[in-house]
């Protein structure tokens, strides 16, 4: 699982001509870094290549009402119980998940796992604090920055993976936010390649974009 | 940016019973914004007022893992003269902002009034 910023220059807008039969789509691939073998010891993908041989995209939302001043956290990963279930439950498959946020006084913090912001700065104090005016917008995610009709931020998850939590963080002065996540998840069947391809997409592990560094 | 908008308009004549009038919950993953607002008071005698309420409970939260329901109050004391047929609030794009039950509260329970509202969901 990972984390990318889609430039939205760069992102291709579904536009009405492209669900009419036409030319055959591109084939696409993916690459899971070395670090999945590393790091998260997942052996059926770690250092691999695959090509994505099917594609469906599922709408989904979540929606939490919660006081002003005040968080949630969200369990994104198939835990039992608590998770929400955004995961795949089988290897050679991947979900992408743009996450878009609905307009209110809202942002999000993402953590993975969910003890460990995934965006952070250098200095070993400067991650999100809540109880730190100015830190409770470190890394935060807000619905200017990836709203839910054209969302920027992505996340991949494949099975057992880390747990993704997402923090609610709503601002002071309101009575109440009603906070909804919009995500589209594509999910990606996967078979795998013995020849590298020339062009593919690299999917890192979360330890390579998070921490302090 | 999609410029498609879902919006429900509808009358409801209130409870000669009760004064507190549920009209519609805002579906879970919209908040409703109240974009008008026409109060008809038919009562030939009395002059009403409503109350626009919201009512909701909300999510277990870190501050307070155990809520109870709400009942928030949005927008005050729309007079409505007697025999008055409209009053006509209008605030610019939104009156105000709704997450839960939109409810309408008269100072009496009176059917002789009615009210037609226009919401949209974003």
């Amino acid at each position: 699982m990972s984390y990318e910023l889609v430039a939205p220059a760069s992102v291709e807008r579904a536009a009405w001509q492209e669900r009419l039969h036409g030319p055959q789509p591109k084939r696409a691939f993916v690459k899971f870094t070395k670090a999945w073998l590393d790091a998260g010891g997942v052996k059926w993908c770690g250092n691999k290549f695959f090509e994505i041989v099917r594609t469906v995209v599922v709408p989904y939302s979540l929606s939490y009402t919660i006081p002003g001043n005040d968080c949630k956290d969200i369990d994104l990963s198939n835990a039992k119980n608590t998770g929400k279930l955004l995961y795949p439950d089988a290897e050679n498959r991947v979900y992408e998940i743009l996450v878009g946020l609905k307009p209110g006084a809202w942002h999000t913090v993402i953590y993975i796992p969910p003890n460990r912001p995934l965006l952070a700065l250098g200095d070993s104090t400067m991650y999100a604090d809540m109880a730190d005016v100015d830190k409770r917008f470190l890394g935060g995610i807000s619905p200017e920055y990836s709203p839910a009709d054209d969302p920027v931020i992505k996340l991949w998850t494949i099975k057992d993976y880390d747990a993704y939590n997402t923090r609610i963080v709503t601002l002071s002065g309101i009575d109440f936010e009603k906070c909804t996540f919009e995500f589209r998840i594509a999910k990606h069947d996967l078979r795998p390649m013995d020849v590298p391809p020339r062009v593919y997409t690299t999917i890192p592990h979360h330890s390579e974009i998070s921490g302090i560094w | 940016m999609n410029k498609n908008k879902r919006i429900i308009a509808g009358v409801i004549t209130l409870s000669a019973a009760v004064a507190d009038n549920d009209v519609l919950t805002i579906p879970k993953r919209f908040v409703g914004l109240l974009k008008g607002l026409r109060v008809i008071n038919e009562d030939v005698a009395n002059a009403r007022t409503l109350t626009v309420k919201d009512v909701f409970t909300p999510d277990a939260s870190t501050g307070n893992a155990s809520p109870s329901s709400e009942v928030v109050s949005r927008y005050k004391k729309v007079a409505a003269a007697a025999s008055d047929f409209g009053i006509t609030t209008d605030e610019g794009d939104c009156i105000c902002k709704l997450l839960g039950t939109f409810r309408l509260s008269l100072d009496v329970a009176d059917a002789d009034v009615s009210v037609a509202y226009t919401i949209e969901l974003q």
